[in-house]
């Protein structure tokens, strides 16, 4: 620039001087006539590309004055984004922490998940039996450490009688090495700490840490009272540790010993393994190393370890599973559903607004300034709304997210590493600004494509803004009802298919029925323990208010089913009978307190003793699948691998089907075996009662102290309410989907109520010139409602065409209902018309009522 | 911006565009140019005249190229893009337009009235 200018001068100089002047006059002159340099410099800096600065800077101020301007319209347009970023960015934040963010593990993808599998059995996470275990410890070279763990709990005491009872990991040597992370306090184990009669040590949880001990940093060395032992603090972890299993969350860490009678059994396979691969070796070289392994093992053991192979799997699949990543996208998807029924609200009020300001646009044009520019600045404007929807929707967000990880409403892995982190304030920033932008240019672009002079010739607000206008408008309002359709039809089969699982026959009543889990004092003979559980169900069917009690290993839908290999004597099993049989121990009364039918046969019996020839009963599944009908079953024999020693019983009876683990599988074949001839070392009491169930722990309990001493009772609830636990998760489901379309609806529908408003107020004129020539209040009522209720039902078709491929991604949540269920459908159909009937109602009165006087003279 | 000219605002625009599409020119010649065709009767305030090009140029109606003057210095030469071709033209028949119907007014008798 300077460069031009000079040249410029010099030019005019020489011009001066070959007219005559002197150099020195004549440079001054030039200098003159060309006015201050700098002044000129300046304003070709404006001219050029700095502009845009100072542009975007008076775009905001201009934007922000005209938002303060309209406060209502400000304050829907940003609520309505709020609602539809706030859903957003809350969903992704569950996303985020429970797959997006790496596991809180130091290099977390070099820990693996070890484990055993076998295709006839099936497992959720491959799992390690402890003898194959330590096989695994001794011969495995691709892994620096590897871990296995158990989770239990401890009772802690403290010296004035005060009890609480802990949740615990008891781990090995290599847990701490697998995982990676230093203790912020102290140490962790060494190979001292694990031998048998090493003194009691334990690590505390930076929960724990704080919660009891208030943070104390001199708690390393202290002395606490765990489970009648004096256990030596060594140690606190960072606040950010979590468990490796991603539910269940550790207080404290203890020693494991490995070399006790557990670790010998080669055949139940019920413990996880970790482990960390060596720097540089890959998951496929450790894989290949576990084939051999597994291959040896085989071998070496083919009656536990035939057919079972080593699997090799990165921990992160392992604690959030597929299912788990499958439903959060799909509720990823609803949730960006109801953003964009927001943005289309917001983008139609935009219109709304431009169209009001086709005269100030046109003035702005005529004054020189170009589309883009106009565009930019109703770009701008819409920018800051969204952004400040976008904030408001961040803070809900935080409150939620807080919410969730106090109270857990649903099952989901990682629970406690919930937040909001840089992923998810990125994922917030952008999306608010897609949607302004998105929101901005639709209507910056109709908008300014009208002509200039009649934009200035116009009344103002006298058209509604051209037929471009009205098409953008109601397709937006058409997309937002169909989105809100789909929305609406997802939620009504989710509901509908709760209410399938809830309302079936479960095979036994579960009103009024106490249940809590003991075991008895370990380490007994069996007729001790047949001893032991003979006086405590006698006892505790002598507290008054209990009218049966019988005790059985896990009652149906709320313990975990054990299961044994079985197989009909005489014959071998069936390798590719991939179906599990859960085996029970009962007492007597057990189908007559939870009221489940004999279909033949006999019950258990007092006569049924240690001594005696074995019974089993055996469930209407299993006699239909083994033996063709419940009579054929009746006396045949059945042979169980019990603890790895076949035992052979004899089947005396038939009872009917109930549901086992969940509401949503069918019954599995069940064995159930005398308590008093097969006792297990765990048993739950189920008692009928005449009240409130609940009453009935502390009596139960003070039985189970006199007879057995320090003893607890675990899982006591009762059985209403543990079903409704085992469905936490489809109601969960459920009620999220029904707020989401709730949100969706209202959203749609305020805006059908505005779009409404909005034509009926433009149309003024024409309403009282019709009720000038004539019309009825009812006429004028029909045809606003005709209008809306047009746009209703085009929405409501496509809509319904949109949910019938979308819930296809739905089926594996839905229990018995089909997606292209009827009723769910009309149903939604139904409640989304008469709300958006409501919604154009109010306008269509308003403008029937109108005085035609008025409305004639409505400008 | 334009407090010292005589022109009517927008017309400057047109004047340089109209300048510069006779052939490329710096912005000296332009100046010179302008002078030149409107036979000496139009001076344009020097001040306004880099603004007026640097704004152009922005707008895309002319482009900018450094060249090798006459006198063989460095100096940057200006010439018509096509669509400054088109702003010229649409402009120009505006103001033809705007002259004659102020022509036709300003001839306007008392019998026509």
């Amino acid at each position: 620039m300077d460069q031009e200018m000079r040249f410029h001068l010099e030019k005019h100089t020489e011009d001066l001087i070959r007219s005559g002047m002197s150099r020195r006059e004549a440079e001054r002159l030039s200098r003159i006539e060309f006015g201050g340099v700098e002044v000129a410099q300046e304003q070709c800096r404006q001219a050029k590309g700095v502009q845009r600065f100072d542009d975007l800077r008076q775009d905001i101020g201009y934007s922000i004055r005209m938002l303060r301007k309209n406060p209502g319209f400000t304050l829907v347009a940003i609520i309505t984004i709020a609602l539809g970023i706030g859903v957003n960015s809350t969903v992704f934040s569950v996303l985020n922490s429970v797959i997006l963010k790496p596991l809180a593990f130091n290099e977390p993808e070099r820990i693996m998940n070890i484990g055993e599998v076998n295709p006839t059995h099936g497992s959720a996470v491959p799992l390690f039996s402890p003898a194959n275990y330590l096989e695994l410890v001794k011969q495995q070279k691709s892994f620096e450490a590897v871990s296995t763990y158990f989770y239990l709990t401890v009772k802690y005491r403290k010296t004035n009688d005060q009890n609480e009872v802990w949740q615990a990991f008891s781990v090995d040597g290599g847990f701490f090495p697998a995982l990676g992370v230093k203790p912020i306090l102290g140490r962790t184990f060494v190979a001292a700490d694990m031998e048998p009669n090493a003194p009691p040590t334990a690590i505390l949880s930076y929960g724990l840490w704080q919660r009891k001990f208030g943070g104390d940093p001199h708690i390393i060395g202290q002395t606490l009272s765990l489970s009648k032992q004096p256990t030596t603090v060594i140690g606190v972890m960072p606040e950010s540790f979590h468990s490796p299993t991603g539910y269940d969350y550790a207080e404290l860490w203890i020693p494991l010993s490995i070399n006790n009678t557990q670790f010998q059994d080669r055949s139940d396979r019920y413990t996880r393994v970790i482990g960390r691969l060596k720097p540089g070796t890959t998951r496929a070289q450790a894989q290949n190393e576990m084939n051999v392994i597994a291959a040896r093992l085989a071998q070496d053991y083919p009656t536990t370890n035939k057919g079972w192979s080593i699997v090799v799997t990165d921990l992160a699949e392992v604690v959030t599973g597929p299912d788990v990543r499958y439903a959060l996208l799909i509720v990823f998807a609803a949730g960006c559903c109801v953003l964009l029924v927001a943005c289309a609200n917001v983008a139609n009020l935009l219109l709304a607004r431009a169209s009001a300001r086709r005269r100030e646009i046109g003035i702005r044009s005529a004054l020189g300034a170009t589309r883009g520019r106009i565009v930019r600045q109703v770009l701008t404007e819409s920018v800051i709304l969204t952004l400040a929807g976008g904030a408001i929707g961040v803070i809900t967000t935080y409150w939620i997210i807080k919410a969730v990880r106090e109270f857990k409403p649903v099952n989901l892995p990682r629970v406690a590493e919930l937040g909001i982190d840089w992923r998810v304030l990125l994922f917030t920033l952008s999306a608010s600004i897609l949607a302004g932008c998105v929101c901005g240019i639709i209507s910056g672009l109709l908008s300014t494509k009208s002509d200039v002079v009649t934009a200035l010739k116009d009344g103002g607000s006298q058209t509604s803004g051209g037929r471009r206008h009205a098409r953008a408008r109601n397709f937006l309002i058409v997309a937002e009802l169909s989105l809100s359709l789909v929305l609406l039809v997802c939620a009504g089969l989710l509901a509908r298919s709760f209410y399938m699982l809830t309302h079936q026959d479960l095979g036994f009543n579960s009103h009024n029925v106490f249940s809590a889990n003991a075991f008895p004092p370990s380490q007994r003979s069996w007729s001790d323990m047949v001893g032991f559980y003979d006086k405590y169900i006698e006892r505790i069917r002598q507290i008054p208010g209990i009218e049966s009690a019988a005790l059985v290993t896990s009652p149906p839908l709320v313990g975990n089913p054990i299961s044994f290999p079985f197989s009909v004597k005489g014959e071998s099993l069936d390798p590719s009978d991939k179906v599990r049989t859960d085996t029970d121990s009962i007492s007597t009364d057990f189908l007559k307190t939870l009221n489940i039918p004999l279909k033949a046969g006999r019950d258990i019996a007092e006569t049924d003793k240690l001594n005696t020839p074995k019974v089993a009963l055996v469930n209407e599944a299993l006699a239909r699948r083994y033996f063709g009908s419940n009579e054929k079953a009746l006396n045949r024999e059945i042979e169980i691998l019990y603890l790895g020693t076949p035992l052979t019983f004899q089947i005396v009876g038939v009872v009917g089907d109930t549901k086992r683990e969940s509401l949503a599988e069918t019954t599995p074949p069940s064995i159930y075996l005398a308590e008093s001839q097969v006792p297990w070392y765990t048993a739950s009491v189920v008692a009928r009662t005449k009240s409130d169930a609940n009453e009935y722990a502390k009596p139960i309990q003070k039985v189970l102290n006199d007879l057995a001493g320090d003893e607890d009772l675990y899982l006591k609830q009762t059985l209403d309410e543990g079903i409704m636990k085992s469905v936490a998760q489809p109601r969960f489901y459920s009620i999220l989907f029904a707020s989401f379309a709730g949100i969706a609806v209202i959203l749609a529908c305020v805006g059908l109520y505005g779009v409404i408003s909005y034509v009926t107020a433009q149309r003024t004129q024409e309403i009282g010139i019709r009720m000038a020539l004539g019309a009825q209040k009812r006429d004028i009522l029909k045809m606003v409602l005709g209008q809306g209720m047009l746009l209703v039902g085009i929405g409501i078709v496509i809509g319904i065409v949109g949910a019938l491929g979308a819930t296809r991604f739905m089926e594996s949540f839905l229990y018995s209902v089909g997606t292209k269920d009827l009723l769910s459908y009309m149903a939604v159909s139904l409640l989304l018309a008469a709300v958006a009937l409501f919604a154009c109602f109010i306008p269509a009165r308003r403008a029937s009522k109108a005085d035609p006087l008025v409305a004639l003279r409505y400008d | 911006m334009d407090k010292n000219s005589d022109l009517l605002p927008g017309t400057l625009d047109m004047l340089i565009l109209k300048a510069v599409s006779l052939g490329p020119l710096h912005g000296y010649g332009v100046l010179l140019r302008i002078k030149q065709i409107s036979r000496d009767a139009l001076d344009i305030p020097q001040g306004s005249l880099y603004p007026a090009l640097y704004r152009l140029e922005h707008q895309g109606l002319i482009s900018s190229e450094w060249g090798e003057s006459e006198n063989k210095r460095k100096a940057k030469f200006y010439k018509l893009t096509p669509s400054g071709r088109k702003r010229l033209r649409e402009e120009a028949a505006g103001w033809n337009r705007l002259v004659s119907a102020i022509a036709a007014a300003m001839d306007a008798t008392s019998e026509e009235v």
